[in-house]
């Protein structure tokens, strides 16, 4: 069956008649008259053919750990549509990238309260500072979710982050160097390789959380 | 008349068959390196280097992960035992053990002529990458006589101190407001 492929192909690129030596009808068709010139030919098709063949092959290839990374995130949630507010908590950076294709983000997150607390918070402002003092800051929506776009903010990494709300001011202990999800570092439970999820308020006895605007 | 295609495959096969057991070493060889005694860097004087190698290369996001051939455990990153989080507690003598164990296990042979013979520490991997000499997903993290750099290669040389770590925790980042 493959065998049969490249004069089917053949046929279906130059346009041939059926019925008659198939040399025959693509040196008619070319005008070139001459052996050699119909070789070259064929070969220029074969390699078309072989090229056409592998990007076909290799576009089925893809990543099967970021697949399964994504399909382990679920479906979207009932009643939330895809945009600013959906998936709060969730790495963002995994489908919003090249490799995601969704629109990409530098950085994106979400705020919580606090460390034990899964309500998210809106009105936080995030600070976010690059080795080369370039900054950017940004608010929480609804959902708890930032986003810094390529567009925005296109950070020379390590980098700096910080949340504040009114007085009370959140600093991340260590720098970010490479990771545009903050779930990536920052998801539930906590554990040996995960700092639980970003919260504002450390000590509810001394910080105040903001009263949210959203309903 | 020309070759076909699988003519050429097999004069390539032939060829490689022929010329792959020239380049490995001989058994001689093999045998000699063989009983050589590997020698590694004090592990006693390791703790502030992790500690450096804890700000610098070990977070969540980077060798702050199970998966990686060198992993540092510790305060803020990725923790040796499974009911702890990473600020849950400072690093613990175990922890400095796991990290000194990834360490020095990365290139055993080069790092003992290292140790021992004063080699280049170029060529350890970890300090090429580090270096930016060779490819680095993290790109290039220290420069040849800057504080991390000093403190690594110093520990590597059995020359340890501990100021320079220091300095790579004291060290200023830009601030975020």
């Amino acid at each position: 069956m493959l065998a049969s492929i490249p004069s089917l192909a053949a046929c279906k690129v130059i346009g041939v008649r059926r019925g008659t030596s198939l040399r025959a009808q693509v040196e008619d068709r070319l005008g070139c008259g001459a052996h050699v010139c119909v070789r070259t030919e064929f070969r220029k098709l074969r390699a078309l053919l072989t090229l056409a063949l592998l990007s076909a092959l290799l576009g089925a290839c893809g990543d099967p750990v970021h697949d399964r990374a994504v399909d382990e995130l679920g479906p979207e949630v009932p009643g939330v549509p895809k945009g600013p507010l959906h998936r709060p908590g969730q790495p963002c950076v995994l489908c919003h990238s090249a490799a995601g294709g969704d629109p990409p983000f530098s950085f994106a997150g979400t705020v919580y309260i606090n460390a034990a607390s899964a309500t998210p918070i809106d009105g936080v402002e995030v600070h976010i500072v690059d080795s080369s003092g370039k900054k950017f800051s940004t608010v929480t929506n609804c959902a708890g979710n930032f986003i810094a776009r390529p567009s925005e903010y296109s950070p020379d990494f390590p980098c700096w982050v910080s949340l504040r709300s009114g007085t009370v001011f959140r600093e991340m202990d260590s720098p970010i160097y490479r990771e545009g999800s903050c779930a990536a570092c920052h998801s539930e439970p906590r554990g040996p390789s995960s700092a639980g999820h970003v919260f504002l308020i450390d000590d509810p006895t001394i910080e105040q959380a903001p009263v949210s605007q959203c309903h | 008349m020309p070759l076909n295609v699988a003519s050429s495959v097999q004069i390539v096969i032939l060829a490689l068959g022929f010329y792959l057991p020239a380049c490995g070493p001989n058994l001689e060889q093999q045998t000699a390196e063989q009983d050589v005694q590997l020698q590694a860097p004090s592990r006693n004087d390791f703790p502030p280097v992790s500690d450096a190698l804890q700000l610098r290369c070990a977070t969540l996001d980077c060798h702050g992960q199970a998966g990686r051939n060198l992993r540092i455990y510790g305060y803020g990153g990725l923790r040796l035992s499974a009911t702890q989080s990473p600020l849950d507690f400072p690093t613990a003598d175990a922890e400095y053990v796991a990290s000194y164990d990834s360490v020095v296990g990365l290139d055993p042979e080069a790092l003992s002529k290292v140790v021992t013979l004063q080699a280049d520490p170029n060529s350890l991997s970890m300090i090429r990458k580090a270096r930016g000499i060779e490819h680095h997903k993290g790109g290039q993290q220290m420069q040849t006589g800057d504080a991390l750099d000093r403190c690594i290669v110093l520990w590597l040389q059995n020359k340890s101190d501990a100021n320079p770590c220091i300095d790579v925790a004291q060290a200023p980042h830009p601030t975020t407001e």
